[in-house]
């Protein structure tokens, strides 16, 4: 089933999540965070995704490494999942890369984050999870679909606010 | 500079013919306010619409009904509006609906912006209701005419609301309270009168339609999120509502807790 995915994040959501992640870190080079949401069912084959939240990820939930951007703990990712559960909720991991472009997904985000989802959807199956990456100018997002295998590009992502942005990926 | 259907709005932006086609807007009632609205749409250049309205054309909605012709009468509103954008645009995806929106409501969820061109009070309040879950922009335009009294002339009002999630709703803003839906509620079954003109109405939708156009491209630059404008067709003016100066910015009967669709728990 080839579902078709829409995201929409308010923009004071947004802002926060761009804002938090921004942030320098004592020894991490970038910062991770998690946007919270919930599913709105349009047809067998549309799904929105509606963010409602975001979690940033403790200072002392960092792990140091210099192989990658950032590592959390298991700590941080227990409190994710708790939220999950108690929130019936989706969760999208979330960072910055900081130049401009259109992101994309590089080899360690391919290699770490569908064992994270699909860790995610065993405790939510019926919501969606998947990963949020922000640029300095732009902002494009990969679901796994419940019950798939695979990532999938979201295939449009609406930041509510005024003004309205809208990006359609094909 | 090529010059094409769009070349006189370039103004709005080197996207703008782009993003117009590809946003989806809802428009709910098609009456004197919706059929202005759609129109004007049509125009800009938009191609993907969602209309609701269970009505038929009525010799009635003659007198403000754009787009309406006596041959019309006994014809789907929705079918009379469809036929306005096919005679303006090529390829145009319509889903009508003759029907209430919650009849339908997935196809609503669909869209961009939703414009509700409604006639109570209540029914504004669950359009609104399931924008806010859904984060739809909403605007809201309508008018009344009250009869004279005490040998006055009658008062023509209207109103033109832009509710974004988060940000000030109806309630927040104080066009729907308790007493104005309970007054509505003891009415319910009545036929009433609606005293609607085309002009009032033009001029609500159209400035529904530039609120609508600076939301998608925000050509002008503002960042005023809460629009609230106050007609009178008395004194021919549309000013920002004096309400304005005492609202919260941030909503508080709208939690972004509450979005996506409504589950059940038992108790």
């Amino acid at each position: 089933m080839n579902l078709n995915i829409h995201i929409k994040i308010p923009r004071t959501i947004y802002n926060t999540a761009k804002s938090d992640l921004s942030r320098n870190h004592p020894y991490a080079l970038e910062r991770v965070g998690f946007l919270f949401g919930k599913v709105g069912k349009i047809n067998s084959v549309s799904k929105l995704i509606l963010i409602n939240d975001y979690f940033p990820i403790d200072d002392t939930d960092y792990i140091e490494d210099d192989q990658v951007g950032a590592k959390i703990n298991s700590e941080a990712i227990h409190k994710v999942m708790q939220k999950i559960l108690d929130t019936n909720s989706g969760a999208l991991h979330t960072h910055l890369h900081n130049f401009p472009g259109v992101p994309s997904l590089s080899k360690v985000d391919k290699q770490s984050i569908p064992p994270l989802v699909r860790s995610f959807q065993h405790i939510v199956p019926s919501q969606i999870h998947g990963i949020f990456l922000f640029h300095s100018n732009h902002h494009k997002s990969w679901i796994i679909p419940p019950g798939a295998n695979n990532i999938k590009l979201a295939n449009k992502i609406t930041v509510v606010g005024y003004p309205l942005s809208i990006n359609i990926y094909e | 500079m090529n010059e094409n259907r769009s070349s006189r709005q370039s103004f709005l932006g080197n996207h703008s013919e782009l993003l117009f086609q590809s946003v989806k807007v809802a428009v709910v009632g098609l009456g004197g306010g919706g059929s202005h609205i759609i129109q004007q749409l049509a125009h800009i250049g938009f191609d993907k619409y969602v209309i609701y309205d269970p009505q038929k054309v009525e010799e009635t909605n003659l007198n403000r009904m754009v787009g309406a012709t006596s041959y019309d009468v006994g014809v789907y509103k929705s079918t009379v509006m469809k036929r306005v954008i096919r005679n303006l645009r090529e390829n145009p995806s319509i889903r009508i609906y003759n029907s209430n929106w919650q009849a339908n409501p997935e196809t609503l969820r669909e869209a961009d912006i939703i414009i509700g061109c409604l006639d109570s009070f209540s029914e504004r309040r669950d359009l609104e209701a399931t924008a806010r879950r859904y984060l739809i922009p909403y605007l809201d335009i309508g008018m009344d005419v009250f009869p004279s009294i005490s040998g006055q002339p009658p008062r023509m009002v209207g109103q033109i609301i832009l509710s974004l999630p988060g940000k000030a709703c109806m309630q927040c803003l104080g066009y729907l309270n308790e007493t104005s839906l309970a007054k509505e509620a003891a009415q319910y079954g009545a036929a009433g009168y609606h005293p609607q003109v085309v002009w009032a109405n033009g001029i609500l939708a159209s400035t529904a339609v530039g609120i609508g156009i600076q939301l998608l491209t925000g050509w002008t630059g503002s960042t005023k999120p809460i629009i609230y404008l106050s007609y009178d067709g008395n004194l021919n003016t549309l000013n920002p509502h004096p309400r304005l100066k005492f609202v919260d910015q941030e909503c508080t009967h709208y939690p972004f807790q509450n979005i996506g669709d409504p589950t059940y728990r038992s108790i």
